[in-house]
């Protein structure tokens, strides 16, 4: 009797069989491959731009490994990285740039950079991407991501200061572009200390911001029978807006609350208004006064609430603006970029249709936000990065973006007759003023966690039902 | 020939034992690499390799972060300091107690609700009305709607002045509500948005299951005079049981994953204290604080809640014996 064989009876034969398992092998092989080559690549990669991107001595490499493995050798690895990078030529890589302005005037004013970066350097490819969101809480969420990742931009905007020292190990030294173009003397000398961490200038200043604005639309206030030379304290705001509601059928104010950052904004303008700057400076160095901060928490709940939008806790603030914009509402505070949607909108004119006011009590205040660009260590491309910090820093630029962004540029060697009235006057108020309380939403006043900590305070405790006691209470322990 | 046979059972018997000896372990190779086992390995290998490492290399990954103290991006992972502390810190949190019970309010709510009105939908549906085809398609078409883009709309529907859920409910009398901005009403209007766009799939549950039950019982329960809703409430609905269950599994798990709806509903990491739910609060701990060890222990508390939730159903189905 012969034996059949088993695999002639029914299933596949033998050659077939091989050719799956190869095939299938095959598959698996290309599989593992693909994953340890992923990860390889990236060993690699970061290995290799430690190598180039810092220098050909020993000191130097050695200095970025500690810097970046253990997080001791910040000042040796910062100090000496990056001396030698201007002598090396540039890498195929793209220049990736990320900021946070998405839309309207931020949109546009981006797109400056852009067209200056290709003007100048036609044949340098560039990744300027804008990452969206409320106070650039998506670009810090993706930097951090990426920074964990060791994957790093080229460069990324950001506010320095405080905010500057959570990258602390890993951006940059930019001291000797600064010398270079002898931006020393020619920048703000409140940007240039922002710009500083741990002894070298780390970043480069692009524009700032003022927060204690009060916008105003002039057809509504006259309307109303109110004059905006009144408004000059907390209490002739209060009796502004109820003239305004009861001889008027406008919102006398518009907000938004749909985010922790606004209300805590309101409040940091109303501590300021109402208490002055030395209270809400005692409260940043843990020395609070707690009835200040209560009663002015409690003027927080009463703007918030009273004679304003229903429908505040769904509107985002550029929605809130368009009220006031449409002539639906009379004030609106937000920091000054608001103003470039006025600026942006048909046949709505400085001081025809739009007015500004410090906001009530903080006149002879110029509450300070700046935006920078800040530039990692171990970026993909970083003779094209250091080409882009220079571009920031170049007055060209500050002009052409702050004009359409509607902030202030720092350096104080540009042509006012380059900006528009607005601005003019701003910056005369900036080189002019010497109280500059740093912003609190705009991570100048606190570090990032302390400043994630404020707003935790405020959306657990004055968002919804408002307890002012309970939220003095969170806000002075997170400096104490 | 018998000889021949002999002498060459006997020699192939000496060679077929002597083979069998020695080739004992050669033979069970070959029957192993001609068991179904191998046989199938290319086809199940390949998805077995990146189910392993996608999700349960995740899961372990993630598992090993929670026992670090991994945050911010300053420094890799200690892996060598492994300790419970994360999970001692999340269950003293206040915020991790008050979204856990966010979770559960959540969860209970829109699963029951949404599977008795599917059940009344395809108790509806079942009793034959013109152009069910159409009403049955137009009834799941929200599922197939993405979470992005419900809560967009939903937020527009909700709003305060003009939103048209005011609208519809002004027609009736009752005032304006604001819904969003009023933290009781909040949660129930996130409920009732995920209600209208998960009923759909509890109602094509509850009708395949209706279908599926022979006739005879109807008839035998009308001539016992039952009348129509003894009909319904004795005999039908707890025959529904193992479509409820599956139901109200997979309405569970999409609960949890409410995350998707919240996050676009508000466009950003926090949402209204009311509406904060295990999902968003680890996500928040994760991706907005960078505390990425604490937010690994959160998640996997979240995995463990689905796991409470699966097994039992699991352990069911296995009684049934269809496991």
């Amino acid at each position: 009797m012969s034996r059949q064989r088993e695999s002639g009876k029914g299933g596949i034969t033998d050659t077939t069989r091989r050719k799956l398992l190869a095939t299938s092998g095959a598959g698996v092989g290309l599989v593992l491959a693909g994953c340890l080559g992923g990860d390889g690549g990236n060993g690699n990669g970061n290995g290799n731009g430690n190598g180039n991107g810092n220098g050909n001595g020993n000191g130097n490499g050695n200095g970025n490994g500690n810097g970046n493995g253990n997080g001791n050798g910040n000042d040796s690895g910062n100090g000496n990285g990056n001396g030698n990078e201007s002598e090396q030529s540039p890498t195929d890589n793209a220049m990736e740039a990320l900021h946070g302005w998405t839309g309207g005037d931020g949109a546009a004013a981006a797109e400056e950079i852009v067209s200056m970066w290709e003007e100048r350097h036609p044949d340098w490819e560039h990744q300027i991407e804008p990452i969206g969101g409320d106070a650039n809480e998506n670009l810090n969420a993706t930097v951090a991501r990426r920074l964990a990742n060791r994957n790093p931009p080229d460069a990324f905007a950001g506010w320095p200061g405080l905010n500057m020292t959570q990258y602390g190990g890993t951006l940059a030294s930019l001291s000797d572009l600064y010398e270079e173009n002898e931006w020393e003397d020619v920048m703000h000398p409140k940007a240039l200390e922002a710009c500083q961490m741990n002894d070298e200038y780390r970043a480069v200043p692009l524009g700032s911001h003022r927060l204690n604005n009060l916008f105003y639309n002039v057809n509504v206030l006259d309307e109303a029978g109110v004059s905006p030379d009144d408004v000059t304290d907390w209490d002739s705001f209060v009796e502004a807006r109820q003239t305004i509601a009861d001889e008027t059928d406008y919102l006398p104010v518009t907000t938004t609350t749909i985010a922790p950052w606004t209300n805590l904004q309101y409040w940091a303008q109303i501590m300021l208004g109402t208490e002055g700057q030395d209270a809400y400076e005692a409260w940043l160095e843990g020395d609070a006064d707690r009835e200040a901060m209560v009663s002015a928490l409690e003027k927080t709940q009463d703007f918030v609430e009273t004679n304003t939008n229903e429908d505040r806790a769904t509107l985002s603030f550029p929605e809130a603006n368009d009220k006031l914009i449409n002539g639906e509402a009379a004030f609106f505070t937000m920091g000054n970029w608001a103003a470039g949607m006025y600026r942006n909108a048909d046949d709505f004119e400085y001081e025809e249709d739009w007015g500004w006011l410090p906001f009530p009590g903080t006149q002879d205040m110029y509450v300070w936000h700046l935006d920078s660009f800040m530039f990692p260590q171990d970026g993909n491309a970083p003779v094209k990065s250091r080409a882009f910090a220079e571009l920031i820093g170049d007055p060209e630029l500050q002009i052409r973006f702050n004009n359409l962004k509607g902030s202030i540029p720092l350096r104080t060697d540009i042509d006012g007759g380059e900006l528009d009235a607005f601005l003019n006057m701003n910056v005369e108020h900036l080189n002019n003023y010497e109280q500059f309380p740093p912003t609190l939403a705009h991570g100048l006043a606190c570090t990032p966690e302390e400043l994630d900590q404020c707003k935790e305070v405020f959306a657990n405790n004055f968002m919804g039902p408002y307890d002012a006691e309970s939220a003095a209470d969170g806000l002075i322990n997170i400096f104490n | 020939m018998a000889d021949t046979g002999e002498t060459e059972t006997v020699s192939g018997s000496r060679a077929a034992a002597h083979r069998g000896a020695g080739d004992d372990w050669h033979g069970r190779i070959r029957r192993f690499s001609k068991s179904d086992f191998v046989r199938g390995l290319p086809y199940w290998f390949v998805p077995f390799l990146i189910m392993g490492f996608g999700v349960y290399g995740g899961i372990g990954w993630n598992t090993l972060i929670s026992l670090t103290d991994y945050e911010g991006f300053g420094q890799p992972p200690d892996l060598g300091d492994l300790d419970l502390e994360m999970y001692a810190q999340a269950l003293q949190d206040p915020a991790v107690f008050v979204t856990t019970k966010n979770t559960f309010v959540l969860m209970i709510a829109f699963t029951t609700i949404t599977m008795i009105l599917g059940l009344f939908l395809a108790i509806m549906l079942d009793r034959d009305i013109r152009f069910r085809e159409k009403i049955q398609t137009i009834y799941l078409l929200p599922m197939a709607l993405s979470f992005v883009v419900t809560a967009q709309f939903w937020l527009w529907m909700y709003n305060v002045n003009n939103g048209l859920v005011n609208t519809v409910v002004g027609v009736f009398g009752l005032g304006p509500y604001n819904w969003i901005g009023n933290p009781d009403l909040v949660l129930s209007a996130v409920i009732f948005a995920l209600i209208w766009q998960f009923s759909g799939y509890a109602m094509v549950v509850f009708l395949a299951g209706l279908q599926s039950m022979p006739d005879d019982q109807f008839e035998a329960a009308k001539v016992d005079g039952a009348n129509t809703l003894e009909m319904y409430w004795d005999v039908i609905i707890p025959q529904l049981k193992s479509s409820s269950v599956s139901a109200a599994v997979i309405l569970m798990i999409f609960a949890l994953k409410a995350f998707t709806f919240l996050y676009s509903m508000f466009g950003q990491y926090r949402v209204p204290q009311a509406t904060d739910i295990l999902a968003t609060l680890m996500v928040r701990e994760a991706f907005q604080l960078q505390n990425w060890a604490y937010a690994a222990a959160i998640a996997s508390i979240l995995l463990v809640m689905s796991l409470a939730i699966i097994a039992p159903y699991l352990y069911y189905q296995y009684k049934q014996g269809s496991l």
